[in-house]
């Protein structure tokens, strides 16, 4: 390979565009910008299927959708189609979507169960595992006789934290709680804390908007700032508690943790939700505060059991400070906050979004509702009721966010406008609080950019190779 | 003719315990009275949300409304469950449907200023009486259109309702709505609308 621009090239440290563009150019570390153009190049589109999707580790469901032997679910990994399937021993495997044959999707339907994956065009048929299991006509097709590995549906790594499933197609990735890594201590207390786990509230939501999914997935990371202004009628209609010009209110005043290109805002319970759900005035043991604000989406009969599988340390300080935004890199944004009930009370919102790109122009929100196990079907109404009223297609929080996205997007596709720049001057040091527990990049305080930074700079780090060699098909 | 048309509301293991199915008692045909004043009903509900005036909409809704719309998924046709009805796009009572109606008096609810422009439009309606004298079962196809911004096009949204209809001492009321989606993706950005 010759071509500078060429996609295949092995190296991508000197990665250039095809008008002559470095793309490590479109960074700027000093000034902490990032072009604009990052949000609408098709060419930076077409590699990020191959140095980021193709090795990242991608969130596509949660084992719960498939619950016995042969039930599966359809999703997309970049814009590959994959299936996810439930085998025999209880294990679950990603499949590639594509007939090794002649490409055709081998299963066709969103969600079901199956015994076998058979392709419709010429009837190549594979195993819940992926391996071959005949063909028709197959001597007389082949007398010659045939390479039966060859025949094999493609697999991509399969790894489970609190039962939500990440795959990657590069055997050269580290592993699942590698790649977590310092965010995992977190992400223990909402995914993985108590002993039966949670499970999706149904199948998930899907709807298009017309922008990059990374304007998402940026904004998902850590951008506390824009919540006191795009989400601001959410305080004048009293929809939500907060005191308006507050600024230890809106999220504005928090704890930040950035890792690996992940990234958390945690809630400080103590100043941002005291007047809506709990004065706290009144001293309280932790346990005591958990039981009046159980984790979201857990009823309050489950907070012994939570409480039984961290420490007394960690029990303390989570009862106070809890993540409650934060999104997985590079497109897996959780919610896990307190909601107010528009019929009194007030609840909570648990959950995943994934940011699938469907081109440069336009991505896939997918919405999962989650609750904890053994939940009574109150609980768990009340959870949906309030969680589809805030968060999603119809959240009164989300509406005004597909807005922003598809405006961005919109300036991005301007000559003039994507030559200008994405904004992160709002950064600043590291700094622990007194007591913390957990690791990763901390800061404690007003709203700030360094999560948002800190994934621009991983991102980076997969287009230009400094993670991983590419994956090769 | 007019024979009884049951409902398609998929109905098993939702968590909508509040939702209420009735019996379709009796067809109303095109040619019976009723049939138009149902009509002129939705058709009236259709203009005010057409016209943005949401809060005269929420008149029309009886204390108790259900608006609901579960999420719909492709399968194949020996699966049978389109609908997951544990899962819904809209889940609302008429609290929250208040607070909803109440961002478009607000400059800063921005998903819906400049509000979108939208179209409703009702067809094919099916109505029953039911078990109760005061209420009827009203289904009916519709496509809703929404242009945004400087878009040439349409976000595009099609479905069936299923409705019940009561006749109050106000007149008219919606006391429940079930939206039945015909796409697994929404082409909309948003549900800032009522459907």
């Amino acid at each position: 390979m010759n071509k500078p621009n060429s996609i295949n090239s092995a190296h991508n440290a000197a990665f250039v565009l095809a008008d002559g563009t470095p793309l490590a150019s479109l960074i700027d570390r000093q000034k902490r910008e990032i072009s604009l153009r990052m949000m609408s190049d098709p060419e930076i589109y077409e590699l990020e299927l191959q140095k980021l999707w193709a090795k990242a580790w991608v969130l596509v469901g949660h084992e719960s959708e498939i619950p016995k032997e042969g039930d599966f679910v359809s999703r997309k990994v970049g814009e590959d189609k994959v299936v996810v399937v439930r085998q025999k021993d209880g294990s679950i495997a990603c499949l590639l979507n594509a007939c090794p044959h002649r490409g055709m999707q081998v299963c066709r339907a969103n969600t079901g169960s199956t015994t076998v994956f058979k392709c419709i065009y010429h009837g190549w048929a594979f195993n819940l595992d992926g391996s071959f299991r005949g063909a028709p006509f197959n001597d007389e097709m082949y007398p010659n006789g045939f390479d039966r590995d060859a025949r094999k549906l493609v697999a991509a790594r399969v790894e489970l934290f609190g039962g939500l499933i990440f795959v990657n197609w590069d055997e050269k990735a580290p592993s699942l709680d590698d790649y977590l890594g310092d965010i995992r201590f977190y992400m223990r207390k909402v995914f993985d804390r108590t002993t039966n786990g949670f499970e999706v509230l149904g199948a998930p939501q899907r709807y298009v908007i017309n922008a990059n999914w990374k304007t998402a997935a940026e904004q998902a990371v850590g951008d506390g700032y824009h919540g006191a202004t795009l989400h601001r009628s959410l305080v004048d209609m009293g929809a939500f508690g907060k005191r308006a010009n507050d600024s230890r209110s809106w999220g504005l005043f928090n704890h930040k943790v950035n890792s690996n290109g992940h990234g958390l805002i945690c809630h400080d319970l103590r100043s941002q939700y005291a007047g809506m759900i709990h004065d706290s005035g009144v001293e309280m043991t932790a346990l005591e505060r958990l039981r009046v604000q159980p984790p979201a989406g857990m009823p309050p009969e489950l907070v012994e059991d939570f409480a039984s599988r961290f420490s007394e340390e960690e029990l303390r300080a989570f009862a106070d400070v809890r993540p409650g935004v934060g999104l997985l890199f590079p497109n897996i944004h959780f919610i896990a906050f307190a909601v107010p009930d528009p019929e009194g009370g007030h609840s909570s919102a648990f959950g995943v979004h994934t940011f699938v790109p469907r081109g440069p122009n336009q991505f896939e929100f997918i919405h999962w509702n989650f609750v904890e196990r053994g939940a009574s079907d109150a609980f768990k109404e009340k959870l949906l009721r309030t969680s589809v009223f805030t968060t999603g297609a119809a959240g009164i929080i989300e509406q005004d966010d597909s807005l922003v996205w598809s405006g961005v997007q919109e300036s991005a596709r301007g000559y003039i406008a994507r030559s200008k720049t994405l904004k992160y001057h709002a950064t600043s040091e590291p700094q622990k609080p007194e007591g913390w527990l957990g690791e990763g990049n901390v800061y404690s305080g007003f709203s700030s950019d360094d999560n948002q930074w800190n994934w621009w700079n991983v991102y980076f780090d997969y287009l230009l190779d400094n993670k991983q060699q590419a994956v090769q098909p | 003719m007019n024979k009884i048309l049951n409902a398609t509301t998929p109905l098993k293991h939702s968590l909508v315990s509040a939702l209420r199915v009735p019996e379709r008692v009796r067809r109303i045909g095109f040619s019976e009275k009723l049939y138009g004043q149902v009509m002129d009903f939705l058709i009236d509900e259709a203009q005010l949300l057409d016209e943005n005036r949401v809060l005269e909409w929420v008149e029309l809704l009886a204390p108790d409304i259900l608006y609901w719309m579960p999420v719909r998924q492709s399968v194949y046709r020996k699966s049978g469950a389109e609908y997951d009805p544990r899962m819904a796009y809209f889940f609302d009572t008429l609290p929250s449907i208040q607070i909803r109606a109440n961002r478009t008096k607000f400059e800063n609810a921005y998903a819906e200023d400049p509000p979108t422009r939208t179209r409703r439009l009702i067809t094919n309606m099916v109505l029953h009486e039911t078990q109760n004298a005061d209420e009827f079962a009203v289904d009916t196809s519709f496509l809703f259109l929404r242009n945004r911004t400087d878009d040439s096009d349409f976000d595009q949204l099609s479905g069936r309702r299923e409705d019940l209809i009561r006749l109050s001492a106000n007149g008219w009321q919606l006391s429940q709505r079930t939206i039945l989606i015909d796409q697994t993706v929404l082409r909309t950005p948003n549900l800032g609308v009522f459907l």
